[in-house]
């Protein structure tokens, strides 16, 4: 076959590039590949299930996993399969998106702080020092006691609890970096303040808080089960993994599957995650660019 | 006779993910008690592997010492392990080693005096007190004032300089009989290198020690060595005494070093002649000469031909060089890479009054100093105080100092990096001293900066052409995208880079590549004015002759203006029209160049001059020489008469309690000394 060499254009170069970087390893194939089947099938639960997540069946109580129950049943007689591809939806969702919540938010902070530095960084820090001070079960309680159930206000709710670390994290980052001669380039380039910072600064503080992020996202779904433990959060029966650890728990004696595997769909997400986060940082790693 | 050490064929290599890295290939040398040798060549000659190498204190893996003897006092140390007790006695015991970065070789949690005595009860089994008894000593000998209580001091609370020497002190505290000395004074000033090295000579005389000298610094060499091992790509290429070596060097490499750095006796239109190209790549060496791609001498024979071994040199004993033409400085090359003629020098220029471009009038900047809880001011740091300069189109300013005497601040203060405390600065004619930022900025495309460091000063996540085409957009220059790219390719090309490298980022350049590519930034808006910040002092020899050349080019292709702040002497004499020289935030002397490098008058620059080595061993025999002792005080203590009356060797009660003017002699040669201006 004759293979032409298509021209490409920078920006396909790049997106090109990018993507060999990112799935060179194997490990993180096997991770996105995780993470997109949890995805699809979230989305798709409905098809995918094979048994409706609520439906009790008292006859099948703590069943151990059979061809009819591949994970077994939980004390309910509720099919664990289905509970963990339904539960999907709500774990994933509260991890992501609390994550994506927490960095969007305390990463601004922490840029705005760092950069315009005096008053203001007093200010803001000193505020995410208190929130850091507070035990963050605590915390989340009464942010859910007062913004209500649900679960958006779950996800917002684990957002700002987790965001003073990516406040402090950037915080760091740009008083190192704002010292740096490119900085000083780019203001002599004629870049304004809010362009330098944006351009120049932001973009050269973002690494470790992709590190932070890959691992805040198990504590997120763990958070959530905390709640939903102390009935904060997503109400029974709806599932979510969380919850469903906590659940099996009761049962760790004698039926340790109950807990076990939804335990390990936790691990395995935030494993999954923190693979394709490593990953990131190093296809978005100019210095790493050609030591491949 | 037996050496004092001895190496014989050592290789190191290096496993990298593209293959194997021969860092060191086949290098031999020997030292004998009481001698001095350096070790010169690039960054990446391997000249610092090959002596790490000998102590094994190089990282393996990836490293690994894959041949050759190491002798030293008889012994081979390649027959100890790494970690063995052995070789640690020797690390710490017989070689003692001096490393480049004095801020970072000292532990800055430990007293001085306990990282002293460490290695000292560790190998001379002595005791706690005794230790210490001999660590005064050695801080006597290094000169370090007062070392009963300095002794108990952090690094921190000492200069660079000072460092250095308790650096030295460390590697002297168990009676080595071989000095390493890694580029050890590099990072100091030509005062503090002057003393440092100084001290090392004397202390090797007294203790009839060997050194091992690893540097860059032709002059250096050329002042303190007796004999030279050439480096290039893990090789020795020539080697024998100091004196031969420069009156008749015969490998091209050495030529090339020697052609390409500036001399503080040059003829002024002598052209600087960068060593063209770039080092083969030491991944998977072929048998060939490694110099062959950059040799302007080089023959069919020698890129057919199998790689050189060291050959000597008829009628010079001791003088080998590993060359198949057996070339001299009269052999004509066999082919160019580019002009030998300095072309774009046009000789003394004049200026009138409309050329004025830059005018800065009694400027000062202090930095208030805070204490206390509620931060109180408590003090000023002058950095600068009361400095007056005319700069005119098209000529270069040198500025010239040792560190902390105020030339980077006058230099960010112009491009308003700084605010000025008091003063004014007038660029074409307009008083930017108190502008906002906003109007600041319609002056800034027509004044630009170049960085010291090419490492820090490019933004490692922007690729290379969207970093030059960035003021463009900035500037709103009213250019389509079209007309940007087109400007960018220009650049470019007006910088000698290829325009094919748009797409990298600046971690794939090497060195010399970025620092273009930050001046093709600095030339993006077609300013008129160019502060040059120690563009050139992270360079490697021939990558500073590269880029001198290619500044004074654009100069005349531009019409451009320097703002050219060095501490390396030599290189301002070179590139300068006129020169300006700071101590302590004032300005001490100011002339055009030729008069002040003959005719210095201030006691001050005469003594800067006189430290600074020439690259001829010869000349630097005849050289009268006074090195100027202490260091600059530090602005918070400033003396209350002349700032140098402190070090000056001629001040009087006069220069201690009344502060010196700035007067204007013969030639418009300005100097502020009572003693000259009597």
């Amino acid at each position: 076959m004759n293979k032409e060499k298509k021209v490409l254009t920078p920006a396909a170069e790049r997106r090109k590039e990018f993507g060999k970087a990112f799935f060179e390893r194997k490990t993180v194939r096997a991770g996105f590949a995780i993470i997109l089947i949890m995805v699809f099938s979230a989305i798709f639960a409905p098809l995918v299930a094979p048994y409706d997540p609520n439906q009790q069946d008292l006859l099948n109580m703590l069943k151990g996993p059979s061809l009819a129950h591949i994970f077994g049943t939980d004390a309910l007689g509720r099919d664990l399969l289905s509970r963990i591809i339904y539960g999907a939806r709500a774990s994933l969702s509260v991890g992501l998106v609390s994550t994506l919540i927490a960095g969007s938010i305390g990463i601004t902070l922490g840029l705005t702080a760092g950069y315009l530095g005096k008053w203001v960084d007093a200010v803001i820090m000193r505020i995410m020092d208190a929130m850091m001070s507070i035990p963050v079960i605590i915390l989340a309680l009464f942010l859910g006691s007062i913004l209500g159930k649900g679960l958006g206000n779950i996800m917002l709710c684990i957002g700002i609890v987790m965001m003073p670390g990516y406040a402090r994290m950037t915080r760091g980052q740009v008083l190192a970096v704002k010292q740096l001669d490119y900085v000083t380039a780019g203001k002599i380039g004629g870049a304004t303040r809010a362009k330098n910072a944006l351009k120049h600064i932001l973009p050269n503080c973002i690494a470790p808080n992709l590190v932070l992020a890959t691992m805040n996202l198990g504590t997120a779904i763990m958070v959530e089960a905390g709640l939903s433990y102390l009935g904060m959060g997503i109400n029974p029966p709806t599932a979510s993994w969380g919850s469903m650890v906590s659940d099996g728990y009761r049962y760790l004696s004698n039926q340790p599957h109950i807990a076990i595997i939804p335990g390990i769909f936790i691990i395995l997400t935030v494993w999954s995650f923190n693979v394709c986060g490593d990953a990131l940082r190093d296809a978005t790693d100019p210095r790493l660019r050609g030591t491949r | 006779m037996e050496h004092l050490i001895e190496v014989r064929n050592l290789r190191t290599e290096f496993k990298q993910s593209k293959g194997i890295l021969k860092a060191v290939n086949g290098v031999s040398y020997y030292l004998d008690p009481g001698e001095i040798v350096a070790f010169v060549g690039e960054s990446g000659s391997g000249k610092s592997v090959t002596q790490y190498s000998g102590v094994q204190l190089i990282p393996c893996p990836p490293g690994k010492i894959t041949g050759g003897e190491i002798l030293f006092e008889g012994k081979n140390l390649l027959d100890y392990e790494q970690n063995s007790a052995e070789l640690q006695k020797i690390r710490g015991g017989g070689i003692g080693i001096v490393f480049q970065e004095p801020m970072t070789s000292l532990n800055p949690v430990m007293t001085i005096g306990d990282q002293l005595t460490e290695g000292m009860i560790l190998h001379l089994k002595i005791s706690k007190a005794e230790a210490r008894a001999r660590a005064v000593e050695l801080m006597k000998e290094v000169g370090i004032p007062d070392p009963e209580t300095r002794l108990d001091a952090y690094p921190h609370q000492f200069s660079g300089g000072m460092r250095q020497r308790i650096v030295i002190a460390m590697a002297l505290s168990c009676d080595p009989k071989l000095l390493i000395a890694d580029e050890a004074t590099t990072a100091l000033d030509v005062t503090t290198q002057a003393q440092i090295l100084d001290l090392m000579q004397d202390i090797v005389r007294r203790r009839n020690a060997a050194m091992v000298m690893v540097t860059h610094n032709l002059s250096i060499v050329a002042r303190y060595a007796q004999r030279v091992y050439v480096m290039y790509a893990g090789e020795i290429v020539e080697r024998g005494s100091t004196s031969e070596i420069f009156k008749n060097p015969r490998h091209p490499y050495t030529i090339g070093l020697m052609n390409a750095v500036p001399g503080l006796h040059d003829p002024k239109d002598r052209k600087l002649i960068p060593i063209a190209g770039y080092v083969a790549n030491l991944v998977d060496r072929k048998d060939q000469c490694a110099f062959v791609n950059r040799c302007p001498y080089a023959t069919r024979e020698c890129e057919e031909g199998k790689e050189p071994v060291l050959q000597p040199i008829p009628g010079e004993e001791g003088h080998f060089a590993a060359c198949h033409r057996m070339i001299s400085k009269e052999s004509k090359p066999e082919r160019s890479f580019g002009d030998t003629d300095r072309k774009y020098y046009k000789g003394e220029k004049h200026f009138t009054e409309a050329d004025r471009i830059l005018e800065v009038q009694d400027l000062k900047v202090y930095f208030p100093v805070y204490k206390g809880l509620l931060k109180k001011k408590v003090a000023e740091v002058k950095a600068v105080d009361g400095v007056s300069f005319d700069i005119y189109k098209g000529e270069t300013f040198g500025l010239v100092g040792e560190s902390g005497c105020g030339k980077s601040t006058v230099a960010r203060t112009v491009l308003r990096l700084n605010e000025a405390s008091g003063g004014k600065i007038i660029f074409n004619g307009t008083d930017i001293t108190k502008l906002s930022d906003v109007q600041m900025r319609e002056h800034r495309r027509n004044m630009q900066m170049i960085f010291q460091d090419p490492y820090g000063s490019l933004d490692p996540r922007q690729r290379a052409g969207d970093i030059v085409m960035e003021p463009m957009k900035n500037f709103n220059t009213g250019m389509s995208r079209q007309e940007m790219e087109e400007r960018v390719k220009l650049l470019f090309e007006l910088v000698s880079l290829d325009p094919a490298y748009r797409e990298r980022v600046p971690h794939e350049f090497s060195g010399g590549q970025r620092q273009r590519l930050v001046i093709a930034r600095a030339l993006a808006t077609n300013p008129q004015f160019i502060v040059c910040d120690e563009a050139i002092s992270a360079l490697d020899v021939s990558i500073q002759a590269q880029i001198i050349n290619l500044l004074e080019e654009l100069q005349e292709r531009l019409g451009l203006t320097y703002l050219f702040i060095a501490h390396d002497l030599s290189v301002v004499r070179h590139i300068s029209d006129r020169v300006a020289v700071m101590y302590l935030g004032q300005m001490v002397e100011f002339a055009d160049w030729n008069e002040l490098y003959s005719n210095p008058l201030h006691p001050y620059t005469k003594l800067l001059l006189e430290a600074v080595p020439v690259p001829d061993p010869e000349l630097e025999k005849e050289r009268a020489r006074q090195i100027v002792q202490g260091e600059v005080p530090s602005p918070m203590k400033r003396p209350a008469g002349c700032a140098f009356s402190t070090r000056c060797p001629y001040a009087t009660e006069k220069c201690r309690t009344e502060m010196p003017l700035l007067r204007e002699g013969k030639n418009g040669h300005k100097v502020a000394c009572h003693i000259v201006n009597r």
